[in-house]
C-alpha cells in the first residue's frame, strides 16, 4: 500500500501545474454552470484581461501569453519587446522565453495578426476578470474576429468549487 | 523509533549459525507525510483546470445573417444589469434575473430553431454575458439542442433609446 501510496504521488507531483507566479494580476473568472469543455494546453493563446492596482479605482491590463515556444518570437515581433535592465531590444531566443507579455490596446490588433499568420492551427481563449465591463471583451473579441478568428473560448470555472 | 531485530530462521541450514543483526525502522512518519503530500497534490490537480466555453462569430460583423423575425429572440442587457427580452419586432419587456432561465426556456422549447441575440452594453459586467450564454447552454442541453445558435453584439444608440426608459 505504501508502495503504491508513493506511486500515486510520484505520479502527482510530475503532473501537477501550477497557476504560474508571474501573474501579478488575480483573476476572479466568471461562474457557469453548463458541462463545457477543458482549456487545452497546447496551442493556445490566451488573451487575459485583468484588473489591477488599487481595488477602488482599477486599471484594465491586457495580458499575452503563447503556449508554444517556437511560435512565441514571431508572435511578439510587432510589441518590440525591451530587456527591462539594459533596454536593448530582445533577440528572437530571449523572446521566446517569455510566456507572457502585456499588450496595450492598440498593439493587439498586430498582435493577433502576427499570431494568426505564425500558426493558423492556434486556437484562442480569453480570460478575463468578472469584474470588468463587456466593453473590453468587445473590443477583444471584435479583435480576433476581424482577424478571421471567429471561434474562441471564454475562460470559466466551474460553480461549487 | 528504530530497534534491533535478532534474525531468527536464517542461517539455520548454514555451516555456522552467524548472529545477523537486522534493522527495522518505524516508517509511520514518513508514509504520514507521504501521504499528505500526495492528498494535497491530487487536490491542487484536479482543482486548477479551467474550464472554457465556445463561441464562434460570424467571419465579418458586416454581414447580415438573415433570420426570419419569428425565429429570432433578443435579450438586451442594459447598463445596469436590468435585462429585457423580445421577440421579432415585439416591444422588449423587463424581466428579472430569476426569471431568464423561465423565458429562455420556454422560448427554445416553444421554437428549436430560434436564434438568440444576446444585446449587452459595453458598460454591462462581463459576468452577465457569461451568466446569459450559461443558462442558454444549460437550457439547449436539457432539451437536447446540439446547435448552438447565439450571437453577441454591442448595444446601440437605437437601443438605448427603445429601452432606456423602461
Amino acid at each position: 500500500m505504501v508502495d503504491v501510496g508513493f506511486l500515486l504521488l510520484t505520479f502527482f507531483m510530475l503532473t501537477a501545474k501550477f497557476k504560474s507566479q508571474k501573474d501579478n494580476v488575480e483573476i476572479k473568472l466568471p461562474v457557469a454552470q453548463a458541462d463545457t469543455a477543458k482549456l487545452p494546453d497546447v496551442n493556445i493563446v490566451v488573451v487575459t484581461i485583468g484588473l489591477s492596482g488599487a481595488s477602488e479605482n482599477p486599471d484594465t491590463t491586457i495580458y499575452f501569453s503563447v503556449a508554444t515556444d517556437k511560435d512565441r518570437a514571431a508572435i511578439y515581433k510587432p510589441l518590440t519587446l525591451t530587456d527591462p535592465k539594459s533596454g536593448a531590444p530582445l533577440d528572437d531566443l530571449e523572446a521566446m522565453k517569455i510566456q507572457q507579455v502585456t499588450v496595450k490596446k492598440n498593439q493587439l490588433d498586430a498582435v493577433v495578426k502576427a499570431a494568426r499568420w505564425q500558426n493558423q492551427s492556434l486556437r484562442y481563449a480569453i480570460n478575463a476578470d468578472k469584474r470588468i465591463s463587456y466593453g473590453y471583451i468587445d473590443d477583444v473579441m471584435r479583435t480576433l474576429q476581424k482577424n478571421g478568428a471567429t471561434r474562441f473560448n471564454l475562460v470559466t470555472v466551474t460553480q461549487g468549487l | 523509533m528504530a530497534e534491533m531485530v535478532e534474525a531468527g530462521g536464517r542461517g539455520k541450514k548454514g555451516k555456522k549459525s552467524k548472529k545477523r543483526v537486522g534493522v527495522r525502522m518505524d516508517m509511520t512518519p514518513m508514509v504520514d507525510v507521504a501521504f499528505l503530500l500526495l492528498t494535497f497534490f491530487m487536490l491542487s490537480t484536479t482543482l486548477a483546470t479551467p474550464q472554457v466555453m465556445e463561441i464562434s462569430l460570424p467571419p465579418d460583423s458586416k454581414v447580415n445573417v438573415e433570420v426570419a423575425e419569428s425565429n429570432l429572440l433578443t435579450i438586451r442587457v442594459r447598463k445596469d444589469d436590468a435585462v429585457f427580452w423580445n421577440k421579432g419586432k415585439d416591444a422588449p419587456a423587463k424581466i428579472t434575473a430569476a426569471e431568464v432561465p423561465k423565458v429562455l426556456e420556454q422560448r427554445l422549447r416553444e421554437n428549436p430553431k430560434i436564434a438568440t441575440l444576446i444585446k449587452i452594453d459595453r458598460e454591462s459586467k462581463y459576468q452577465k454575458l457569461v451568466d446569459l450564454i450559461d443558462e442558454l447552454n444549460l437550457i439547449q442541453a436539457k432539451l437536447g439542442q446540439t446547435e448552438k445558435r447565439f450571437s453577441i453584439v454591442t448595444m446601440d444608440k437605437d437601443d438605448d433609446a427603445l429601452i432606456g426608459n423602461l
